[in-house]
């Protein structure tokens, strides 16, 4: 009700149909959609139908594979997978149906995994830096920045024991940057008074750039119209350990579109609530409509009432 | 990379919606939306109450715990407020786009109002600040184009549009919509299905019983696919009951199924496999109210329809929703509109005493593979052509006009090349 997905369902039904479909029963597909700005493509071929294509378009896919490096994606990520991507998009996985793991529980993780492309491409900094706190190992970069929206951007700063992911949060519309203002100062709020939330990594929400973007250099600060200032999370070990990394990758990844879900939830909301306002109006001043006093009045026989000289 | 257009059809049962460019809907739900009643004054809320409702099948699965209802009524919105939470999920939990970057293009019903489009637009830009909105009305013409039997390709014709609840003949002129000629005709899928289950029911002991304790469950949908794997249109209904009689072992299909309960239950399908079609042809079977036939029915609205564009409308009857689906009824219309035709031509020349001699007039219905979401796919098709780019109407001219850019939305010309 609240959460948004990890991954997207258009593709996880395409992928599970296919990869679950026995080698007889194959079809061609050619399913294009969108995640909150990355593009996916799926493609099986009708002459080639032991393939299945999946491309996926980033915004800022340049950047990501700069900071993690080529290998990340060829090797560690979708070992075996990666072809040359198809004309117009970042990245392009190539699966072979007819060499699948025969497990029903592989397959499913399979589809699971792929229909999350779009958050692990654009988290992959993120991942690195994680894994990097998990294994104790030195902080590979001293910062990597996504800017995975237009005059907006996701740093990750890892530290030796934390690491620290700092968005920088626009929204074109006023409203919605006075609402998204509320919503932010309202987590800051919770977090820190909220005894649940005692585990939870530590928010702060500032306009100025934090501390730690400011030590960097080449950070360029972000600013223009509609900025609404710099939220920052701290993710400490405890945040990551027990197989929560996936969870932590998900949520921290997916977290301006949450954002972006709730600002517009409240504005339906603040609708609903002028409309219905607006209507009470309309029915006071209805009622408050003065009466015609000149009128003859009459009685259900046809008599009047005159009233007095 | 440019953001595809997102295409929502909202229709009164199922809402289709998917990505531009696809061929088919990425989803098919039903248009419900499952909200709770606030306890507590709104003031005393302490959370996201307003955030707790689902919409589609998610919403019937909780109809116990929820209030569950159907925001538009007749092809119509009529609860702008549930449709603007609506449209929020549609946008976020299914198609998860990112409004402000894609261009969306929505269908409206035959004769729905410029007010309504005034809301549309308001909702669309205010709330979910989209980049483009477009309300389009005859998309199953431009779906049709996808037919054999199309030769050019036209935004002139007659819509037959029969989907669950209710059947609209549509003239459709140059891609504007003959609004005073349009009929409606109260047969429709849901009718089908009950008429075959009536007529079951009274021959077959094993039938299970109807479970419709929440609004439409899934034998509902079962039901359908029954309905279309099974049913086909007959060139008589007389000579087909011969048929029947003569070798019932040729054309009786048996049909099994378990009921939710889990109890099997096992029907032979006889006489329903043409009777449930033939409402359409021959409607007093099953309706003593309502006794026009549907070819007649198109008949007289071309009738009525402006006198220029009748042999247009004649010439190309497009089918659409998925109740036209029936084998053979493109054809069975065919020859009954055709019928009539010829009749009428027949007593001209006869009262003229052989002076007029009219020339025939082509009769031509369409089907196609795409007629169950042809309304759908018309959208998606016309949003892939770089045309709709300067048709679709944009942020910047709500912002500089306001919602009144919505009441009018141009027809393609260039398209129709």
């Amino acid at each position: 009700m609240l959460h948004l997905e990890p991954g997207h369902r258009i593709m996880a039904e395409a992928l599970a149909a296919r990869i679950h479909a026995p080698p007889d029963r194959r079809e061609a597909v050619d399913v294009r959609c969108s995640d909150f700005g990355v593009q996916y493509y799926l493609c099986v071929p009708p002459e080639q139908q032991n393939v299945l294509k999946l491309s996926v378009w980033v915004r800022c896919f340049a950047e990501v594979v700069e900071g993690v490096g080529e290998a990340f994606f060829a090797e560690q990520l979708y070992p075996g997978m990666v072809q040359p991507p198809e004309p117009g998009y970042s990245l392009t996985l190539a699966l072979d149906l007819d060499a699948l793991p025969p497990e029903e529980e592989a397959r499913n993780e399979l589809v699971r995994k792929l229909s999350c492309v779009g958050r692990d491409v654009l988290g992959a900094p993120l991942r690195v830096a994680l894994l990097a706190l998990l294994g104790g190992a030195a902080p590979p970069r001293p910062y990597y920045a996504v800017h995975h929206r237009e005059g907006e951007a996701m740093y990750v700063v890892p530290k030796d024991d934390v690491v620290i992911v700092v968005f920088g949060i626009a929204f074109a519309s006023p409203v919605e940057a006075a609402i998204a203002k509320a919503f932010l100062h309202e987590i800051e709020i919770s977090r820190r008074q909220s005894r649940d939330l005692a585990t939870a990594p530590t928010v702060s929400y500032t306009h100025e750039p934090p501390l730690e973007l400011k030590q960097l250099d080449g950070v360029r600060p972000l600013q223009g119209a509609g900025f609404v200032g710099h939220v920052s999370l701290a993710l400490s070990k405890r945040n990551v350990e027990g197989g929560r990394l996936e969870k932590v990758l998900a949520l921290v990844v997916g977290y301006r579109n949450y954002l972006m879900f709730h600002v517009m939830g409240a504005k339906s909301q603040l609708h609903t609530r002028i409309r219905s306002r607006s209507s009470n109006w309309l029915q006071v001043l209805n009622r408050a409509m003065p009466e015609k006093l000149d009128k003859e009045k009459k009685t259900i026989t046809g008599r009047t009432f005159r009233k007095g000289p | 990379m440019e953001a595809p257009a997102v295409v929502i059809d909202n229709g009164t049962g199922y809402c289709k919606m998917g990505y531009a460019g696809n061929c088919e809907p990425n989803f098919i739900i039903p248009s419900v939306i499952a909200t709770k009643e606030p306890k507590q004054a709104r003031k005393d809320w302490h959370g996201v109450e307003d955030m707790d409702f689902w919409i589609g099948d998610e919403a019937l699965s909780r109809a116990g715990e929820y209030t569950v209802n159907y925001p538009i009524r007749h092809g119509i919105v009529e609860n702008w407020d549930a449709m603007e939470r609506y449209w929020q999920r549609c946008m976020f939990k299914y198609l998860r786009c990112d409004p402000e970057e894609h261009n969306f293009l929505l269908t409206e019903p035959p004769m729905n109002t410029p007010e309504n489009r005034e809301l549309t637009a308001e909702i669309m830009f205010e709330t979910y600040n989209v980049k483009g909105l477009y309300i389009a009305a005859v998309l199953a013409l431009a779906a049709s184009w996808t037919s054999k039997q199309v030769v050019a390709r036209t935004l002139t014709g007659t819509v037959v549009d029969a989907g669950d609840g209710v059947t609209h003949v549509i003239p459709v002129s140059d891609g504007y919509v003959i609004g005073s000629c349009i009929k409606h005709i109260p047969l429709a899928g849901r009718d089908i299905t009950n008429f075959i289950q009536l007529l079951m029911r009274e021959r077959e002991s094993g039938m299970p019983a109807r479970e419709r304790e929440s609004g439409m469950p899934a034998d509902e949908a079962m039901e359908i696919a029954r309905r279309e794997q099974y049913c086909y249109v007959c060139p008589d209904m007389a000579k087909e009951f011969k048929k029947y009689d003569e070798d019932p072992r040729r054309w009786v299909r048996e049909t099994a199924g378990n009921t939710k309960k889990g109890i099997a239950w096992k029907v032979d399908v006889a006489y329903e496999r043409f009777l449930g079609p033939e409402i359409f042809f021959n409607p007093e079977i099953c309706n003593p109210d309502y006794t026009t036939p549907l070819p007649n029915v198109i008949d007289a609205t071309i009738q009525a329809s402006p006198i220029d564009c009748r042999r247009g409308l004649y010439k190309n009857v497009v089918l659409s929703g998925g109740s036209t689906m029936f084998k053979d009824f493109g054809r069975r219309l065919q020859r009954d509109i055709k019928r009539c035709v010829d009749e009428r031509s027949r007593k001209a020349e006869q009262l003229s005493n052989g002076r007029i001699k009219p020339t025939p007039t082509d009769v031509n219905v369409i089907s196609h593979h795409m007629q169950r979401f042809a309304v759908w796919f018309g959208g998606s098709m016309l949003a892939s052509t770089p045309e709709f780019h300067n048709v679709v109407h944009t942020r910047q001219q709500y912002e500089e006009y306001g919602p009144s850019i919505c009441r009018h939305n141009p027809v393609f010309s260039a398209i129709t090349m």
